[in-house]
């Protein structure tokens, strides 16, 4: 948004919080009740507009409501695709499992916020949108916390040219592309912590994104893969890089039903696949029962690329600076391109019963020049064969031979996979968690950044019973 | 694993729009997989709303009788250019989504979704002088996110 819009919220918020301040009304058209202010310095100090009791449609009641306001929805399904662009709302279902926006696979997006600053969207359910179920994009500050999508043309949960985010508690499946999506941003400033990600094409996807992106606790199966950090020139920021992969649980992704893109088919039966990426680091994780890779480091190559890779000295720029920048020449840029791998660092992670390799890295090139290390895992088969002892991440590498059971991505790459499923037919998902007291808790717009999370007392998680 | 994976990418950007003034008695052709033709005529628009509206004063000049803008995802690249009447412009999906490509305001150019998946081509050809904004009705409003202008100049 326009600096002169953000100055204008601003200042409308500042006047809404000493109206409250001095004992004024709640402000908000179509306001009934005045809601309590959230915790500590954020404080919010709008109305609630409630759905559908004050306005028909969440659409009615998002244009209506002012920057601190929360939209409370009633149980009820609602054939609608919502655009907010107004600033640090709180759009809240009173029953995740009950309050459920429809797009009888016509509408686009469930609910999109598009340059709209600190929207948190809480409790309820996106299923049947041609497109995404909830999508952030051109904002700072955004949360989605208990979401639950369902049978989603693209992404389930998508972020997208979005920072200082948030994405908890919520479950995503049914998504050809990623249940869940941070792309292009850079330092995105984002955790996605406690989610489930099953019967998508893949658990997570992130294109381009990074810095200070923390993925936690969140349990990835049943997909065709789970966790897919990946960079390309078909959208900005590239390359990805800088994304914490901690405590998750990442199992069984093989699922040969699930709705999936060209991506997910050739992704398919691995864990935690950084194609391409760059500095990520992947630790202590529990991954298991993978027809290929437990985690593996792999190139991505990009047919027709759009522009060439920038050299690893502008792996530091923020997003923002590089937008600007002007492609190469088409005529000067390898086709396809290969974006390696390199940079990773892979440690303490649990890995077992993966039918290639536990732990793997290839390139089309030299893997021994890329800077990727692995340490500290528990695991049983590694593609080079000697994998920790070759790339530690302290110390000097073994000097032995990386071709010995090395990857053979050109028999990877030509292997046929099952055809994706259609998403209109993937699986209804039990009723899942509601948010505490969604009642009466007070609004609690997305200002600031995430929490901070402690990466550092993460455990790998328990085998699930 | 990433194998063969085929990206397509290209410039473009969905625009804002707001008004404007010129009438495009444009040519609508497409190729490949591009939509349909449409009619010949197209509102331009002026001026400079909120959000992300590309900033035309900063349009990129392109020369010659065609000129590309790449739909990115969710990006149109170059976001805002400049060309002269009569100019083609050609929009390529090298995204990995499907997109669309919709006036701001007026109509009579565009493209809907169903004909600009990844690869598809969309074509347009500017005859008036004016600002004609756009955007991707999926990825952007008319002044938020995935935005674009073709400024055609006097």
């Amino acid at each position: 948004m326009t600096t002169f819009r953000r100055l204008l919220t601003a200042l409308l918020a500042s006047v809404l919080v000493l109206a409250a301040a001095c004992g004024g009304d709640d402000g908000g058209a179509g306001g009934s009740d005045e809601a309590a202010g959230g915790d500590g310095g954020d404080e919010a100090t709008g109305a609630t507009l409630r759905v559908p009791d004050d306005h028909d449609t969440i659409q009615a009641a998002a244009d209506a409501a002012e920057p601190g306001d929360l939209v409370l929805v009633a149980p009820g399904t609602y054939e609608e695709a919502v655009t907010v662009d107004t600033d640090e709302l709180t759009i809240r279902g009173l029953d995740r499992n009950e309050v459920v926006l429809d797009g009888g696979f016509e509408l686009d997006n469930g609910i999109r916020v598009a340059g709209a600053d600190g929207v948190a969207i809480e409790n309820m359910t996106a299923r049947n949108y041609t497109n995404n179920g909830f999508f952030w994009t051109g904002v700072d500050g955004y949360r989605g916390s208990y979401l639950t999508t369902y049978r989603i043309g693209d992404y389930g949960v998508y972020a997208y040219d979005a920072t200082q985010g948030l994405i908890e508690h919520s479950y995503a499946s049914g998504s050809p592309d990623a249940g869940f999506y941070v792309g292009q941003c850079y330092p995105c400033d984002t955790v996605v912590d406690d989610v489930v990600s099953e019967h998508n094409g893949l658990g997570y996807s992130g294109t381009n994104s990074g810095g200070n992106l923390v993925i936690v606790n969140s349990t990835f199966r049943n997909n065709r893969a789970g966790i897919v950090p990946n960079s390309g020139s078909y959208e900005l920021c590239y390359p990805e890089r800088d994304t914490t992969i901690v405590g998750n649980i990442v199992h069984s992704n093989n699922q040969p039903d699930t709705p999936a893109i060209d991506v997910a088919l050739l992704a398919m039966g691995n864990g935690i696949l950084p194609a391409g990426g760059v500095g990520n680091t992947i630790e202590r994780n529990l991954v298991y029962d993978h027809d290929r890779a437990g985690i593996g480091l792999v190139p991505f190559p990009e047919d027709d690329p759009s522009d060439d890779i920038p050299p690893p000295e502008d792996d530091d720029r923020p997003c923002e600076d590089t937008l600007a920048d002007t492609p190469a020449d088409p005529e000067t840029i390898a086709n396809p391109l290969i974006w390696d791998p390199r940079d990773n660092r892979v440690l303490g992670n649990v890995v077992e019963d993966s039918r290639l390799a536990d732990i793997a890295v290839g390139t089309i090139g030299d893997i021994s020049e890329l800077g990727n290390c692995f340490s500290d895992n528990t695991f049983t088969t590694s593609a080079p064969r000697d994998l920790e002892a070759l790339a530690p991440c302290e110390g000097e590498g073994s000097g032995g031979d990386w071709e010995a059971g090395a990857l053979d991505l050109i028999a990877l790459m030509t292997a046929v996979q099952p055809p994706s499923g259609d998403y209109k037919t993937s699986p209804v998902p039990e009723p899942q968690d509601n948010m505490p007291d969604a009642d009466s808790a007070p609004a609690d717009p997305a200002t600031g950044p995430p929490p901070a999370v402690d990466v550092d007392a993460i455990e790998v998680p328990a085998m699930p019973s | 694993m990433l194998v063969l994976l085929v990206v397509a990418g290209a410039l473009a950007g969905c625009g804002g729009d707001d008004g404007g003034s010129g009438d495009a008695g444009a040519d609508l052709s497409n190729t490949g997989t591009g939509s349909d033709s449409g009619d010949d005529s197209a509102d331009g628009g002026n001026g400079d709303g909120g959000g992300d509206l590309p900033a035309v004063d900063d349009a990129v000049a392109m020369e010659g009788d065609e000129v590309a803008v790449t739909s990115l995802d969710n990006t149109f690249r170059a976001p805002a250019i400049e060309v002269r009447p009569g100019t083609t412009v050609v929009w390529t999906n090298k995204g990995r989504n499907e997109h669309d490509v919709l006036p701001s305001d007026g109509d009579g150019w565009g493209v809907e979704v169903e004909d600009f998946q990844p690869g598809d081509v969309y074509r347009h050809t500017f005859d008036e002088p004016g600002t004609y904004r756009y955007y991707c009705s999926i990825h952007g409003t008319t002044t938020e996110g995935m935005v674009g202008a073709v400024v055609v100049a006097e």
